[in-house]
């Protein structure tokens, strides 16, 4: 109890107030049931009243659990534009942001990262670093990036900054070789659980023109090829 | 009526009832059950609190390099709050941390902001916030740290309040509003 009433404002009030309230709902009922039934009510009156209590005790029990998990979940200053309950818990970085990197075959040998931005989430564009073969590439210019437009979000510290709120495809500088190493450096947020991920560093080894890879730090088994399956279609 | 009528009839009006007690019981259990199964994430971060205790024995270099164990404030109800500049959600929050360690200091209330960032972009936005608590600069391998303290992802803000007996009180993925410090203080 102690618990909750550190957690849920005004509990201690509202914990107080249920047994008037029970107490007078359950003498209405048992009243209301004995005008109906006379008869039955002179001879099992005692069980039927002791029944109706457990019953409405019961439901009062239903109501309390339900109206405490409502209060914790969802106060009432968060809930409009929120779900329902509490805020979900943050996806795996790898979840949120699914990545692979691909060298193309007919566009000047540039690299192509295509991230997979969840609904919810977006991913910062002047927090974007790459590493090529171990030389550093530009970052991302937001008017000259070819691909996917960048938005902009209001910042109250730092004013307007430019995310990727969407699936996004990025081209990373050229090469004439055949294969390439990506170095990734990225940071992004969850709107949904209200949380940012911290800087993460993600490396592509590209073996082959024209094949999309997954990161080498990626370890979940079947996300890559749920991926793919996605971005082929 | 006759007697036998009567008590056939009085039988069948406790079998309803037991069978209407039987329903809402099972409306209660279902409820109470559905409680506890939607609590469970909290539960856990509750059943780590031994691995949280290390934040109450750890120390972190202030922002003058002044090693600052976390014990200096034994007693006091701690809000321990590991954020970055990098992170909005962090930088909302704090504005209500520092009114809240205004209203609530004179009854115990200690924060303490654990940066994980680097040291310029947090003393500046320490200054134009008017931070009123102690900042302390963590290492950024204290994110992987937090995977074990109820924080599976490791993402910020990541706030965890401790009682005066150094209890766990709360312990949050994310915003803490002013008015839970404010019911945890009151």
């Amino acid at each position: 109890m102690n618990f909750l009433r550190s957690r849920v404002p005004g509990f201690g009030k509202f914990a107080g107030f249920m047994p008037v309230y029970v107490n007078r709902s359950m003498t209405a009922f048992a009243r209301k049931s004995a005008q109906r039934e006379p008869s039955t009510a002179e001879f099992s009156g005692n069980s039927a009243l002791r029944a109706t209590r457990y019953g409405a005790a019961m439901l009062a029990g239903t109501l309390v659990a339900l109206s405490v998990h409502a209060q914790v979940a969802s106060p009432p200053a968060q809930q409009a534009g929120r779900p329902a309950l509490a805020p979900p818990a943050p996806l795996a970085v790898d979840v949120a942001f699914p990545m692979t990197a691909a060298l193309e075959k007919n566009q000047g040998g540039a690299i192509t990262l295509k991230i997979d931005v969840q609904p919810g989430h977006y991913v910062y564009l002047d927090r974007f670093e790459f590493q090529r073969d171990g030389e550093a590439v530009y970052g991302l210019d937001k008017k000259k990036q070819p691909g996917t437009k960048p938005v902009q979000k209001k910042d109250p510290q730092f004013g307007d900054v430019w995310v990727y709120d969407a699936p996004v495809s990025i081209q990373v500088g050229q090469t004439k070789a055949k294969k390439a190493n990506l170095v990734v450096m990225y940071q992004g947020c969850s709107e949904l659980a209200g949380v940012c991920y911290p800087p993460t560093k993600r490396t592509f080894a590209i073996k082959e023109a024209g094949v999309e890879v997954l990161a080498a730090e990626v370890v979940k088994p079947g996300l890559g090829a749920q991926f793919k399956k996605q971005v082929s279609q | 009526m006759s007697p036998t009528e009567q008590a056939a009839s009085n039988v069948s009006r406790r079998r309803a009832l037991a069978l209407a007690a039987a329903g809402l019981g099972a409306c209660a259990t279902g409820a109470l059950g559905g409680y506890w199964w939607l609590n469970r994430d909290e539960r856990k971060s509750a059943a780590s609190a031994g691995e949280l205790g290390k934040l109450l024995n750890a120390s972190f270099n202030s922002l003058e390099d002044k090693p600052t164990p976390i014990s200096t404030w034994r007693g006091k109800t701690l809000l321990v709050n590991f954020w970055a500049t990098w992170c909005a959600p962090c930088r909302e929050e704090m504005p209500d941390f520092v009114k809240a360690q205004a209203a609530y200091a004179a009854k115990g209330l200690q924060i303490i902001g654990l940066a994980v960032d680097r040291k310029a972009p947090v003393e500046r936005f320490a200054r134009e916030l008017a931070i009123n608590y102690p900042i302390l600069m963590a290492d950024p391998a204290w994110l992987d740290e937090l995977k074990t303290m109820g924080n599976p992802q490791g993402v910020l803000p990541f706030s965890v309040v401790f009682g005066p007996s150094s209890d766990v009180m709360l312990v949050r993925v994310g915003k803490i509003k002013y008015s839970e410090i404010s019911t945890i203080m009151s």
